[in-house]
Order: C-alpha cells, then structure tokens, then sequence
C-alpha cells in the first residue's frame, strides 16, 4: 500500500480509496478542490466506527468501576461484543463498499443490529428504563454514518445532527436521571460522546463527498453532451460553405436557386447573383433537361427514384458540359430541395481511356499478363493464352514460362512504381524479353512478354562468329610469329650454309695444309737425325731449332683451325636446315652446339656446368629444339649480370627425358611470371629482347607434346624445365 | 689402260687452294698421279680421254656441277671410284647426289688429311678389283668365243 493510498484514507475517510479506486480522475478532483472541511470530515470518519469500538472494548472489561453499577452479567458481555463485531463490519463495509447498494443494506443491518444489542444489554443491565432515548440517539448517529450515500440533504443531515448531539449531552452532564442511571462515568461517557462526535461527522463527511461526485458526475455528463451537439448551426454554414461539392437548394415551385455555395459558384462558373436569376433547368444540359424534370416529377409522387445520377450540366464559357454526379439530399422539406453536384468529367475520361487502354493488351500480338502483388496471375491476353498452347506448356500455365524471380521483380516494381524495362529471360527453347508495368493504384502489374527467341539466336550466332573470328585472328598472329621466326631461321639457315660453305673451301685447305705441315716437319726431322745424314752439329742444332719454332706454329694453327672447325659445324649444326623433318636427335648435341655459338656471350663470364645424363636419342624436330636452348640460354645468360653460373642437367625418366636450366640470375618477378609466355612480353630494353622468345619456346614445346615448367625467385636465380617425349 | 702402274687420281675443284693442298698431300704420302682441273668443264673433256682410278670432285662449281660431272665421269669411266668433296652443308643433297650417280664415298671440307687417304686407298683397290674383274671377264669371253 502506497503512500498516497495511507494519505487518502486518512484526510478523506473511508470513501475516498474506493471513490479513487473507481474513478481515479475523481480522485484528482478531490485533491484540486483541497477543502479541508471535508478532509477533517473523513479523518473523523475513519476514527467514529474506530472509537465505537474501542468505547464498547471499555466499557465491557470495566463497566463496574466506570458506571459504578453493578457487575454485567454474560448477556451484557455478549451485547457488547456484537457491538463490537458490527462496528468493525460497519467500518469494512464503508470502507470497501461505501456507497454501493450492498454497502448501505450490510451498514444499515450493522447499525441496526447494534442498536439492538445495546438495547438488550441496558434491559438486562437494569438502565431500560432511561436507555430508550439516547441508545435510539446512538442508533439515529449510526444510521448516519450509513446514510451518506442517501439522497439527504446536507444541511438536514447537520441540524438534525447537532440537536441530537446538544440533547445527548445535556442528558449526560446535567440531567442522569432522564437516563436513570445513577452514576455517571465521566471518563466513560465522554468516550461515546467522542463516538457520537466522530460517527456524526462520518456522516457528514460521506455527504460531502457524494455531493461532489454526484456535481463532478453531472458536469461530466454536461460536457460530452456539450460535445454531442457541438456541432452547431454555424458549423452547419461553413461546412456548407466550405465544401468542395457545390451544393445549392431550389425553390420547389419556380425550381430557382435560392441558395448556392462557393463550389456551386466556380463550378458553373457565375456568381450567386447570376444563379438566384436562373431555373435549375436552366443550367442542366438540353439533352438530360426531360430527365431531370422527370425525375423530380416522379420523385414527388412518391417513387422511388436513385438519390444520385449523373447529368451534364453547362458551364459558363465551357465548350461543351461537363459531366457532373447529382446527389438529392434528403434534407430538403416541401418548399426546398437540396442537393449537390460534383465535377467527375476527369474521371469518366480517365475511365474511357482506361477501358480504351485496357483493349491494348488484349490486341496485343506479344504476350501480356496481369498480376497482383503476390504474383497471383489476374489476367492474360489472347496471345498469352495462345503461347501456353503453342509451346505445350503443361494445364497451359504461363507460370512455367516466368522467370524464377517473377514475384520479387512484381513486388520491386509495385514498391517503386517503376517500369523495369527489358529483362531477358531464357527458357529451355525460348528467350523473352520481360517489361513489369507497374499500376500503383492497382497494387497490379502489367507484364510485357516479348518473345526474343530469334534475335537472341541470332546475337548469340553472332557472338560466336565473332569469338571465332577471333580465335583465327590469333591463331594467324600465332602463325604469323611463327612464320617470321621459321623464315629467320631458314634465312639464318641459308646463312649459315652459305657462310660454312665458303669458309669450309678454305678453312679445308688451311686445315689439310697444318696437316700436311706437321708430316713434313716429321719427316724432316726424321732425315736430319738419320744416322746418313751428312750435316755438321752446329748446322743440325740451327735446323732443330728452326723445326722447333715451326713445329710451334704448326700446332697453334692446328688448335686455331680446329676451333674454326668447331664454329662452322655448331653453326651448321645449329641451323641444321637440312634436317627440317622430324628425326631422332641427339639433345647434348644440340645444346653444345648452341652453347658453342653463345661462347661470346658467355666468355669469362658464366661458368657453364654439364650434368648430362644418358640421354636416348629424341624424335623431335633438332632445329627447332636448338632454337628452345638458344632462347633459354641467352636468357639465362641476360639475367646473368656479371658472373654466375648455368647448370644444365638432363635426365630420362620412363618415356621422357627432362632438360633443365638452372641459372643463378636475377630472377623474374612475380607478377611477370604469369605473362612470360605472352607474345610481345618483355621486361629487356629496346632492341635487346623480341618479345617473342619464349612465347615461341612454348609453341615448339607444345608441337613436341611436351612441357615447360618456370620457376623464379627474385635475386636467387631461375630454372627452366623442358620435358619432351622420347617418341615425340 | 693402266699406263704405268701409278694410281692416277683426278681432283676436281674450282678452289685452286684446294687442289694444291690434295697435291700437296698425296705427293707427300703417295706416288699416286695427281691430275687437277679448276674447270669441271675441262676435267669432263679428260676424262672422255684418258684413263683414271679415282675421281675426288667438288659439289658446287661454276660449268658443270658435282653431281653432273661425276655422272659423266660414270658415263665414260664407270671403273673409276667417285668420291665427293663437299663444303655444302646440305647432306639432303648429298644423298640424292650418292644415289643418283652412286659415289663411293662422301667428304666434308675440312677434311682429314688421314680419313682422306684411307677412302683413296679403299677406293683404289675397289676400282683396281672391278678392272681386274673386268679383264677376266674379257678373257673369259675370248674363251668363249674361241670355243665357238
């Protein structure tokens, strides 16, 4: 229990929390008012039933000493304790039932049955003979208390009241004997006149309270009646006057205009003045004039004729009429007639074009459905039916033909109110083309189907074309490298075979000579030291020395020539034009040669080292496979900045052998190692590197059926592996 | 036909540097008859004429070719060995050369001066055994035909 609930109890009696309790907007009104009258009134009320209680508790443990009469009997004791009982009822029941019908009948019984139980108790006690009259006072004051939802007025309630209060007391002090009893307890009687004081003022409290509800209740009721009928006569004409509807009331008899709105005004577009003038008739289109006056005619003989029509009344200045929707109001009497009218040309155009509109999708030759929000199909045309047909479609449900993501495009375009344009959609055979139409008003959607099968066919034959067109195009830029690289080479062929040709006339000749030399040194050395041979010491130790310096020179042109030797054959070898066709070949072969001819390149500079293994002799094309070496050994001989090492190890494994070259270069990046292969792709300056070296490298390595696999780490070097079938 | 039992060796070459060093060399080695020409034209016209054993000829020379000389030379002298000495590093060539005038041997320039003396010796000794088969055939058609 809350503070608030203590308080009420306390300043506003019994009453108040059951009032609150129900009517809490009573409440707040109590507390507004504030009058202290009444709080001091329901404080007392709270102690009357209180103090009642407590007196009859006093009276019954010492009624011997306080009335100085004789001790009470068990009757006396019984009386007092139904007294006792029925103030705590009467003080429930005003608490908790206060003012209901219940309330009242249970405090009424209360007080009834405590009157007499006071009264059995004075018989029984031997003061019968005076008690009558102040316990039937104490009765009066108890019915009080009960009373204070009765229909009594406050000022009887208080006088009358008070002039049994004045008597009570007067009986008690001065006059013992009109009770007959004969002693009088001060202490005592003064606890049931504070009863008396207290329930008394209960009573009043309980007046007062209800009084107010009862005014608080009424000027409730006044003001929702006032809110009833607020809408008063005033409000009537502005609303008249305002409306958008042009409203106006004729004359039954002479059909003039005796009243007519601001809307009526600018819909006939004249003013009051002008209408006053004027018959209803005047201003009705010639063609529905007999319609109306037939109308009304048969209206007034009781029949029953629509309330609202439409008609087509004339506007001033206005090319043609417009079209207007009558409404006869009922309120006209037998001297006026009321109605009004409102312009709906716009919509009964908007209507025809609709309808006009709506044959469209029916003439429609590409398929139109109409669907709500859901998706749910609400119409389709002739030709959407016709397609379900056409294409086979099973139970003809165009559903089938709908994009899986029909619904959500429905809601998306209803949601936005924007026309999504032109969706592809592909079916199993068919391709159409989906326009979602939204109709706002509607939540609708019209969808456009067009069927895009042949052009979309036809697109897609293009496309293809066109990537194969492309694809040629790069096979003839492939062929093309490779024709310029294969012309090179038979240039370089032609070349060489000329170059060796001309050099090997002489070279042959120089190189038998040496030969022919040494047998002649030989042999003369063999005549000087033959025992027959005449010559002196000093000139045999003059030829020998002579012999020795020729036999020097002869062996150094024997080493240069054979060196010679050796270029001219890598250099055929390298070419080796003559071996254009596939054959067996012997790989070392090839790379030595290739290594022989990169001498100059690799000259003091890289060191090479040969992990041959023993390799069979490969089918493959020996020219082109030299070209693989050439282009992998110059680049690992670039990527070589001073000096570094190549390995090159050569394996056979089952029916493959694998070539690799390993140099401790600096390394391709990353990002390049993707596109080494591509064609143009070079990170070596102008005029150092094509482009096209290892995109050529690839090409013969695929012609061969074989591999190449590269791997680079920047700053530690880069191997090259090239796997190529033994049988080609 | 043999004039006086020397081996006589014809060498074709349009390099005169060519033919001095094999003149050279087989002077040195052998006491074989050297006879060069630097034309193959000319050298076509002596062999219609005189006797030879061997024939080392260049492939690419201005008149007449290796090949078409040699076919001569098989034309006129079919006995006598061919032996090509080439700098041309078409050995497709070659080989359509072997077979058509059947060569006995073929020589890439440079050469060596040991191999080349070995291939003349072989070469010799299978033209001296086709001459001898040859005359023993003439005799034994002598026979025949005194027997007849």
């Amino acid at each position: 229990m809350g503070y608030s609930r203590i308080h009420d109890w306390f300043w506003m009696g019994p009453i108040a929390p059951l009032r609150a309790e129900r009517d809490p907007a009573f409440r707040e009104e109590v507390r507004r008012l504030n009058v202290i009258g009444m709080r001091l009134a329901g404080s007392l009320a709270v102690l009357g039933p209180l103090f009642n209680i407590m007196a009859n508790l006093a009276l019954m443990g010492k009624t011997p000493v306080l009335w100085g009469a004789e001790p009470e009997n068990s009757l006396a004791i019984a009386g007092d304790s139904v007294i006792i009982l029925f103030g705590i009822i009467i003080l429930a029941a005003s608490f908790f039932a206060f003012g209901s019908r219940f309330g009242r009948t249970i405090g009424s019984v209360s007080a009834g049955i405590m009157f007499l139980a006071t009264m059995a108790e004075h018989i029984s006690s031997g003061v019968s003979q005076a008690s009558p009259i102040g316990d039937g006072m104490i009765f009066i004051i108890l019915m009080l208390v009960v009373s204070g939802c009765m229909p009594m007025r406050l000022w009887h309630t208080f006088s009358f009241g008070s002039a049994l209060i004045v008597v009570y007391f007067i009986c008690i002090l001065n006059l013992p004997e009109v009770f007959g009893v004969a002693a009088i307890d001060h202490s005592g009687q003064a606890l049931v006149f504070m009863t008396m004081i207290t329930l008394f003022s209960s009573g009043i409290s309980a007046h007062i309270y209800n009084s107010h509800y009862r005014l608080w209740l009424s000027r409730k009721e006044e003001e929702s009646l006032r809110r009833e009928t607020a809408i008063s006569e005033d409000k009537y004409r502005s609303l008249f006057e305002d409306s958008t509807d042009a409203i106006f009331a004729i004359d039954n008899n002479s059909s003039k205009f005796i009243e007519v709105n601001h809307a009526f005004e600018e819909l006939l577009n004249r003013t009051a003045e002008e209408l006053y003038d004027l018959n209803f008739l005047e201003v009705i289109a010639p063609e529905d004039r007999d319609m109306v006056a037939d109308n009304r005619r048969r209206r007034a003989e009781g029949e029953d004729i629509p309330w609202r029509y439409p008609l087509k009344v004339i506007r001033k200045g206005a090319p043609e009429p417009i079209i207007c929707d009558l409404t006869v109001h009922k309120v006209g009497d037998s001297r006026t007639s009321m109605g009004a009218l409102r312009d709906i040309t716009d919509v009964v155009k908007a209507k025809e074009r609709v309808e006009r509109l709506a044959h469209i999708p029916e003439e429609n030759p590409n398929p139109v459905i109409r669907c709500d929000y859901e998706g749910k199909i609400t119409y389709m045309n002739p030709s959407a039916k016709n397609l379900t047909v056409k294409l086979g479609v099973p139970d003809s449900s165009i559903e089938e033909l709908l994009p899986g993501d029909f619904v959500q495009e429905v809601q998306r375009s209803i949601d936005t109110g924007e026309t999504i344009m032109f969706h592809l959609h592909r079916t199993q055979e068919h391709t159409f083309s989906i326009t979602y139409n939204p109709h706002p008003d509607a939540r609708e959607v019209y969808v456009w189907m067009m069927d895009m099968t042949e052009t979309v066919n036809a697109f897609d034959k293009i496309r293809s074309y066109a990537e194969e067109l492309e694809s040629k195009n790069r096979e003839i830029e492939e062929t093309r490298i490779q024709l310029v690289q294969s012309e090179k080479m038979a240039a370089l062929g032609n070349l060489v075979a000329g170059v060796a040709h001309e050099i090997n006339t002489p070279l042959g000749a120089i190189n038998s000579n040496v030969d022919i030399s040494e047998r002649a040194l030989k042999s003369i050395n063999e005549l000087i030291h033959a025992g027959n041979c005449s010559m002196t010491d000093e000139v045999r130790a003059k030829a020998d020395k002579t012999m020795a310096i020729l036999r020097d020179i002869t062996v150094t042109m024997h080493v240069a020539v054979e060196r010679i030797v050796e270029i001219v054959r890598s250099l055929r070898n390298f070419a080796r034009l003559d071996e254009a066709e596939r054959k067996p070949a012997d790989l070392h072969e090839g790379i030595n040669s290739t290594l022989t001819l990169l001498a100059y390149e690799f000259k003091n500079r890289i060191t090479v080292e040969k992990d041959y293994g023993d390799l069979p002799l490969v089918d493959c094309f020996p020219n082109q496979l030299n070209q693989v070496f050439m282009n992998i050994l110059v680049n690992a001989s670039q990527a070589i900045d001073s000096k570094g090492t190549v390995t090159i190890r050569t394996s056979v494994d089952k029916s493959a052998v694998k070539l690799q070259f390993i140099d401790n270069g600096t390394g391709i990046k990353k990002s390049d190692l993707r596109r080494i292969y591509d064609p143009g792709f070079t990170t070596k300056g102008v005029g150092v590197g094509t482009g096209l070296g290892l995109s050529i490298v690839y090409r013969i390595i695929q012609q061969h059926n074989g591999a190449i696999d590269i791997r680079s780490a920047l700053g530690e070097g880069t191997t090259v592996t090239v796997t190529i079938p033994v049988a080609g | 036909m043999k004039t006086n039992g020397r081996p006589r060796i014809l060498i074709v070459d349009d390099e005169e540097m060519i033919l001095s060093s094999l003149r050279s060399f087989f002077s040195f080695e052998t006491d074989y008859e050297i006879i060069t020409f630097t034309s193959s034209q000319e050298a076509a016209t002596y062999v219609e004429k005189e006797s030879i054993d061997l024939v080392i000829s260049d492939f690419l020379m201005p008149e007449l070719d290796g090949i078409a000389f040699l076919a001569k030379v098989k034309e006129s002298q079919p006995m006598a060995t061919r032996v090509l000495l080439t700098g041309f590093a078409d050995k497709e060539n070659a080989i359509k050369a072997i077979n058509e005038v059947s060569i006995f041997q073929y020589i890439e320039k440079p050469w060596e001066n040991t191999r080349l003396k070995l291939i003349v010796e072989n070469g010799l000794e299978r033209s001296s055994l086709l001459k001898r088969m040859q005359e023993i055939a003439a005799v034994k058609m002598d026979l025949i035909k005194a027997l007849i």
